[in-house]
């Protein structure tokens, strides 16, 4: 997030299918996440809070100009949308300054010519109803009442 | 002619032999000095993917094997005894003499003795392929030009009926895959394909057939436009010119979409089967696509094509709008006459919004090479010859053999035609590619 930052690009939203620095390494003290957060207050993030469906539902909604994904084989469905997806496979890339160049490189590469996705739009469906996407991205959630 | 041609990619005008090769049961007779016709032989058919020399042609062929004397006294006599041993000899029903430098240069009058055996009612013709005429694309040409003046005679048209000039036999490694695909397009849409080269292409009887097409279709940048319009002034018959190898998706619609409206197909018709071209090709295209999503990382983003104009803008197309790369310099090697080359360049700086390769029209592979060198691009993918393989492991890049010569590929009826062929095209990439790292 801060190097997408540091290359100029505005963050949307991010969310983490799994953080948990306790479980992963026993030690609170590993939570990367939370010191960043707390330095940047605006800095819109979520764990462990929705399911695929309701994140490709989101997507459809908020329409950004690119995502970046760690989970394998869910790049393909956002891609589906014809937004830009990026399968971030080796997260250690953008580290360092020459990291930070190629990781924009990468971006803007991908960005000048997002074919898979303009054609994958085209031609390839979905497999979720016409009626979940007409609906709020949240509405499945329980509530209080 | 104070250049020199490093690593060629095409060979002299005589190579026209292979197209004779090409014909079904047809028989080349060469007059022209020894050695001529197995380097061709060797250059254009085995070490171009080891296509084998079939049923006429190879090591074997029927020629005078001119040499000092010939040159000094002339070898007309020769000629005639060696086309009557022929017709005793060889079983064949075309047969076709191709002159070679020599016999050209010391004025041996082949046109003339050629006519003769012709008028005795055998079914032989002469084509003048002396090595300075040009590159083997245009013995191709020659060939074929010359089979059509001195054979083919008007008949009745039959409607539907499509002559298809396009992949050149042997020279284009993939030329009768390709063709087999070309008729199974055409036949999809409801025409009568003349393929003339290759397996169940009819042989002579084919031939006979040229006049009677509803149009002829030029599928290449420029190879085959001679014969379309020798055909246009001596039948009348129309033709349609389609300059870019159909592959993959947009391509392949585009190029059938283009014969529909020639040809007149009924549009219910050429649409239904597009669609169900497409849903197959988008079927395996969407589960490929995660393949390119997610690697994205780890793989070559640009690419180079060094090949014929044909080939090039029909990969850097399928590359570019199919499956998102980016292209870096492109070579065209063919030596296309200057008539075509405003329109190729045309054909690679519309490759897609704002994105326009730099080209280069060259033969020489150290030109191609010293470009390379110097450019920016690292690690590239480059597609082209055999000859390429080195420069592309000198960048780090990836390489693909598409083009002649190779000998890194066995290739028999394999296609870079239509939707399938652009499949298979990423399948053999990236398969290559995946091979260095797996």
């Amino acid at each position: 997030m801060s190097v997408l930052q540091d290359l100029g690009i505005g963050l949307v939203g991010s969310c983490m299918f799994h953080h948990d620095s306790k479980l992963d390494h026993g030690d609170p003290t590993g939570d990367t996440l939370h010191p960043v957060a707390k330095l940047q207050a605006r800095l819109p993030y979520s764990v462990c809070n929705k399911q695929f469906y309701e994140l490709f539902n989101l997507l459809r909604k908020l329409k950004p100009d690119l995502v970046l994904i760690r989970h394998p084989s869910l790049t393909l469905s956002s891609a589906k949308l014809g937004i830009p997806a990026i399968f971030v496979d080796d997260e250690h890339i953008g580290l360092g300054y020459r990291g930070l160049i190629r990781y924009g490189r990468l971006i803007g590469d991908w960005l000048s010519n997002p074919a898979i996705e303009r054609n994958l739009l085209q031609h390839s469906a979905s497999p979720y109803t016409s009626w979940w996407l007409d609906q709020a991205p949240f509405s499945l959630l329980g509530g209080e009442a | 002619m104070s250049d020199m041609i490093e690593h060629p990619r095409h060979l002299c005008a005589l190579g026209g032999q292979q197209t004779v090769v090409a014909i079904e049961r047809a028989i080349p007779i060469l007059h022209a000095g020894p050695g001529c016709g197995y380097k061709l032989h060797t250059g254009l058919g085995a070490c171009n993917g080891f296509q084998g020399g079939g049923y006429s042609g190879g090591a074997a062929m029927v020629g005078t094997n001119m040499g000092e004397r010939e040159v000094v006294f002339g070898d007309e006599d020769r000629l005639r005894s060696v086309i009557d041993g022929a017709f005793k000899v060889m079983d064949g029903d075309l047969f076709v003499v191709l002159s070679g430098c020599t016999s050209e240069l010391v004025g041996d009058d082949t046109e003339h003795i050629v006519a003769d055996f012709r008028r005795q009612g055998v079914p032989i013709v002469y084509a003048a392929t002396g090595g300075f005429r040009g590159n083997s694309l245009v013995g191709h040409e020659i060939v074929v030009n010359a089979i059509i003046d001195q054979l083919l005679k008007p008949t009745e048209k039959i409607p539907g009926l499509v002559n298809v000039w396009s992949s050149v036999p042997f020279q284009d490694t993939f030329w009768a895959g390709n063709l087999a695909s070309v008729r199974e397009l055409l036949w999809g849409l409801g025409l009568k394909p003349n393929i003339l080269f290759g397996p169940n292409s009819g042989g002579l009887e084919a031939w006979r057939k040229i006049p009677a097409a509803q149009f002829n279709l030029v599928l290449s940048s420029w190879t085959g436009v001679s014969i379309a319009r020798n055909l246009s002034e001596r039948f009348g018959t129309p033709w349609l010119h389609y300059p870019t190898l159909p592959i993959g998706g947009l391509e392949t619609s585009r190029f059938l979409q283009t014969v529909a409206e020639f040809a007149r197909v009924d549009a219910s018709h050429t649409d239904n089967y597009l669609k169900r071209q497409e849903a197959s090709f988008h079927y395996f295209y969407e589960r490929m696509s995660e393949f390119f999503l997610e690697f994205r990382w780890g793989l070559p983003g640009r690419f180079v094509t060094i090949a014929d104009a044909y080939y090039g803008i029909g990969i850097s197309r399928l590359l570019t709008n199919e499956f998102g790369l980016l292209p870096s310099h492109q070579f065209v090697t063919d030596d296309p006459p200057e008539e075509f080359r405003a329109g190729i360049l045309a054909g690679y700086s519309q490759i897609c919004p704002g994105v326009s390769p730099d080209v280069t029209f060259t033969s020489d592979s150290g030109e191609v090479r010293q470009s390379l060198r110097s450019s920016a691009t690292s690690a590239p993918i480059i597609l082209g010859s055999g000859w390429d393989r080195d420069i592309a492991h000198e960048l780090g890049g990836s390489h693909l053999s598409i083009a002649g010569p190779m000998t890194d590929r066995l290739v028999t009826s394999c296609s870079y035609l239509g939707y399938n062929g652009g499949l298979r095209l990423i399948e053999d990439l990236y398969s290559s590619i995946l091979a260095t790292v797996q």
